[in-house]
């Protein structure tokens, strides 16, 4: 009879190891965000190397190197470079600094000011460009990785610093004289010196570019909202720039109001001799999408999705407005015209 | 035949539990469902070390119980709560802390404890690497707090730090940064008012660094940085750095070199550009002699110069 | 069948109840997967009014430029719980902004500035899902999501989210903490317009609603916080307590007519025999019902404004509430 126990205790003992210990739980969790940390490890140490500081001054000889400048992404091997327009403002020319300490003078190609970016390019060899991702898609709660030089504490290195966080929205928008429409709003620490850092999702693709920060009371430091310019629409002006062409925002010409009526958004005026005058929009036309440009149809749910469509296109997109007039549905083809300077 | 069918009746019970327990333990197929069950125990595991430093107003701020009678804290905890009439809380018992050594160059402050009773070991974790996943504690509330990052870069502030993106402010510094496991990664430390405070830009001296100059600290050291007298170029190199010029009365005037000298290196690590120039000097302290080697007029040449202060 | 069969059944049935448990399990939460869940319960809250609150506790600590309202958190079906310090107003106007970018007018029922809640109802339908609760309180080091408006820069009403941990759970020493509990502290960024929104775990399940940030004594730094959700439980008790002003009177003629003042009651020294009290809180007394309305939504002990006809002047006078017996 003793020799019954044994399968017995085989089954058991291969039942218990295939349930577990009660410690697998905590050791497996342990293991899955080491192999997360090495994803990020890997992630950074390959990133690094398409990752540039822009215009930073070299530090000097001893305290600590908090210096102005920025930061940019290689976008194309052949030594183009992408950053913000606002770091590089007024210069026809900039210094670039790779992460293995080569410091290149490079020369603006072309400027997209609105946007709030600029095309630098590089006499250099062996550049590894970034590989893009896909921004449209970006789900709040995904979690990002900004890269830059925040503060100028790279110093003399050029090495960029990494910062991890998650996407907060998307589809924001900011006004001004530089227009940010469908930004990616993100928490991952952006600092003064990361502006023209290049945002990548945990795959390692480029998804943005940073460029702003909210700032709380007199400090100018992260609070843990930053905002990026979204890939699909660097994509629109890219070749452009690359060109040479210096690119301008869209312009339709209508007035409306940015609070929710009912579905779309109602024009309450369209201004005289504008595209929107030009392709017959009236006073009382409801918008209710818009689409072309190379970007997929946007349903105008709440009036800032108008905002943002509008502000993500280049000047001479051509567009399709799906809108009701007295009662009637109908499409109006319009030519986005140049957004005048403010 | 009873009892095979009885007994197969009890291995499918069992069974069932066993799949119950098996559900409970199922390993988690995300990295966040992971590190939300992996960084309280983290947290509990690594705040055995982080200790409660208490000034004679009864300001706090925090610090880290580096062996059984010593406790390292950072630079700005003195500023905040002066060097005298110290004392550390640890445990349930508030004893009384002396301050020992300080390393000017990392910002860490030794002090020493009377009447500590021996804690469990440091456990001091591998070096960081950019990507590498971290907590930074604080004890100033009575309770451990805890923020949560990420390594952004290494061999930052002057080649001596880990910068990290988890947000810290007086609360931390000094404090514990452990990583995913509870182990020590280094000493948050305060670097500069400019930087802000929960910026996402913060810095921790690696434990293995603290560690080293820890017996210098317990014997009472001040540990200033080296200062040379010598410029160098920013761009160039080759053999070794050229020097631009030299200050007079400086460390290396008094060893004899002059401007044009190329140095080939220093304290045994080649030169051959100014960031290797700079990260000879790095682990030098003020009074600390050391070797240098030195071209000139193509003859290789070695002298001994002896590290200053800084000058004001 | 031998022994050994029936052993080697079992196993193979042992294993395939644990594999199909394992299937069944649901796929492992993100913090993706917990803004999905918890944000469609989170909506902009908007409050409007023509003179600040009386003993608004929150002023001195509210920055010049903020704009006012925040965020709220749909607790039940057509109600949205938010901290107190959005009711600044003494005669406050709420409407609550759902994911749809619908404005809807909002009621309050009641504020608390010791357990720093708010209760608002909203009449019609509120495009939103109310939150799950968690079940317990966290412990620090868990992953949580911060979901409010920071900055009010959200023109679409959609809730921005940060990620964190808990960074403690403990009682704050800060003159403008009111709570005088354990609160949930987190790393997770909050600022201005992130208040009344919520806290949630890896789940999406609330923890806790936020608060204004807050600079704790102790480090002379400042603490993002959120009131744990378990004083929803507390707040609602409470709703049974009624507040009086210690007066008899009559409601007519679109006002509280004063006909004795009760001594040592709340009244004494503030109203007297003969008055006409039109308004509480900016709210018109025009009917008993009115009048109870108005009465339900401060708690016992709290500072309000009433406008009061005497003489056949009219002014505004303050008074603290009393409790009901």
């Amino acid at each position: 009879m003793s020799r019954s126990w044994i399968p017995l205790a085989l089954t058991a003992g291969a039942v218990l190891l295939v349930a577990g210990y009660p410690g697998r739980a905590e050791d497996a969790s342990l293991t899955k965000v080491r192999s997360f940390e090495a994803k990020l490890e890997g992630l950074i140490a390959r990133l690094s190397s398409s990752v540039v500081t822009v215009g930073a001054v070299v530090d000097d000889e001893d305290g600590l190197p908090i210096k102005s400048g920025g930061s940019g992404v290689i976008v194309d091997a052949d030594g183009y470079v992408l950053t913000n327009d606002h770091v590089t403002e007024g210069q026809s020319e900039a210094q670039v600094g790779f992460s293995d300490g080569r410091v290149v003078t490079a020369h603006v190609v072309a400027r997209d000011r609105q946007g709030d970016l600029a095309l630098l390019r590089v006499e250099a060899s062996g550049l590894v460009s970034a590989t893009f991702g896909e921004s449209e898609g970006l789900r709040p709660g995904q979690r990002v990785l900004a890269m830059g030089n925040p503060f100028g504490l790279a110093g003399d290195t050029h090495v960029p610093a990494a910062t991890l966080g998650i996407v907060s929205a998307t589809q924001r928008f900011i006004g001004g004289s530089k227009v940010y429409g469908e930004a990616i709003q993100i928490d991952a620490p952006v600092n003064p010196g990361n502006s023209g850092g290049p945002l990548f999702d945990l795959e390692g693709r480029l998804v943005g570019i940073n460029g702003r920060i909210s700032v709380r009371g007199a400090s100018r430091h992260n609070v843990g909202v930053g905002y990026a310019i979204p890939l699909h629409q660097i994509l629109l002006v890219l070749d452009d720039l690359k060109a040479g062409r210096d690119v301008e925002r869209g312009y339709l010409g209508v007035r409306f109001l940015t609070q929710k009526q009912g579905e779309g958004v109602v024009v309450r005026e369209v201004l005289p001799q504008t595209p929107a005058s030009r392709a017959g929009l009236r006073a009382g036309d409801r918008i209710l999408s818009v689409s072309g440009g190379g970007v997929g149809q946007r349903q105008i749910t709440q009036p800032v999705r108008l905002q943002n469509a509008l502000s993500i296109l280049p000047a001479g997109t051509e567009v399709e407005l799906d809108l009701e007039r007295d009662g009637r549905k109908q499409t109006v083809k319009v030519r986005l015209g140049r957004r005048p300077v403010r | 035949m009873r009892a095979p069918v009885g007994g197969a009746l009890v291995c499918g019970l069992a069974a069932l539990v066993l799949a119950g327990w098996g559900a409970r333990a199922n390993p988690p197929a995300s990295p966040d469902a992971a590190l939300a069950r992996i960084l309280p125990a983290a947290l509990e595991r690594g705040a055995g070390c982080l200790v409660r430093i208490q000034g004679p107003t009864g300001r706090v701020r925090s610090g880290v119980a580096i062996s059984a009678s010593t406790v390292v804290t950072c630079l700005s905890t003195l500023d905040a709560l002066g060097p005298d009439e110290l004392s550390v809380h640890i445990g349930e018992r508030r004893l009384p802390a002396r301050l020992a050594g300080r390393d000017l160059r990392l910002r860490v402050v030794a002090l020493e404890v009377e009447g500590a009773e021996p804690g469990s070991p440091l456990e001091p974790a591998r070096p960081a690497a950019p990507g590498r996943l971290c907590l930074a504690l604080g004890a100033c509330f009575g309770e451990p707090t805890a923020t949560f990052g990420m390594v952004s870069a290494v061999d930052r502030f002057q080649g001596r730090a880990y910068q990290v993106d988890a947000y810290v402010d007086a609360a931390n510094y000094g404090g514990p940064c452990l990583d995913v496991e509870g182990k020590l990664l280094g000493l948050v430390v305060h670097v500069d008012d400019r930087l802000g405070e929960r910026s996402g830009v913060a810095f921790a001296i690696p434990i293995q660094r603290v560690l080293a100059i820890l017996p210098r600290l317990q014997a009472g050291e001040v540990l200033e940085p080296a200062w040379l007298g010598g410029r160098v170029p920013r761009l160039g190199g080759g053999e070794g750095v050229t020097l631009r010029s030299v200050a007079a009365g400086g460390p290396l005037a008094r060893a004899g070199l002059e401007a044009r000298d190329v140095i080939v290196s220093l304290g045994g690590r080649p030169t051959p550009t100014r960031q290797a120039f700079r990260d000879a000097q790095l682990d030098l302290v003020a009074g600390q002699r050391v070797e240098l080697e030195f071209l000139r007029g193509g003859l290789r040449r070695k002298v001994v110069v002896t590290c200053a202060r800084k000058p004001h | 069948m031998s022994r050994a069969r029936v052993y080697a059944l079992a196993t193979v049935v042992a294993g395939a109840a644990l594999l199909h448990s394992q299937e069944a399990a649901p796929p492992a939460p993100t913090l993706a997967s917990a803004v999905a869940r918890a944000a469609p319960g989170v909506v902009r809250v908007e409050v409007r009014g023509t003179r600040p609150r009386p003993n608004d506790r929150w002023q001195l600590f509210r920055s010049l430029r903020e704009r006012p309202g925040a965020a709220g958190c749909v607790v039940g079906p057509g109600e949205v719980l938010t901290h107190a310090s959005l009711v600044r107003y003494a005669d406050p106007q709420f409407t609550v902004v759902d994911r749809a970018g619908e404005r809807h007018p909002a009621e309050l029922i009641r504020v608390s500035d010791d357990l720093e809640l708010a209760l608002l109802r909203v009449e019609g339908t509120l495009a939103a899902t109310p939150l799950r609760f968690a079940p317990a309180t966290p412990r620090p080091g868990e992953l949580v999501v911060a979901l409010g408006d920071p900055f009010l820069a959200a023109r679409d009403a959609q809730p921005a989210a940060s990620s964190g941990i808990v960074e403690g759970v403990l009682t704050l020493d800060a003159p403008e903490v009111a709570y005088r509990s354990d609160v949930i502290l987190t790393d997770a960024a909050i600022n201005p317009g992130s208040e009344g929104g919520a806290l949630v775990d890896l789940q999406g399940r609330v923890l806790g609603v936020l608060a204004p940030l807050a600079e704790d004594r102790r480090t002379g730094t400042y603490a993002g916080y959120a009131v744990p959700i378990g004083a929803l439980a507390r707040f609602r008790a409470r709703l049974a307590r009624r507040a009086t002003l210690g007066v008899v009177g009559k409601v007519n003629e679109g006002a509280l007519k004063v006909e004795r003042v009760l001594p040592g009651g709340p009244a004494a020294g503030v109203l007297l025999p003969g008055d006409r009290v039109l308004s509480l809180s900016g709210r018109a007394l025009t009917s008993t019902a009115a009048l109870r309305s108005a009465l339900t939504k401060h708690e016992p002990g709290t500072q309000v404004e009433l406008e009061v006809e005497r003489g056949g002047a009219q002014r505004r006078v303050t008074l603290t509430l009393g409790s009901r017996q």
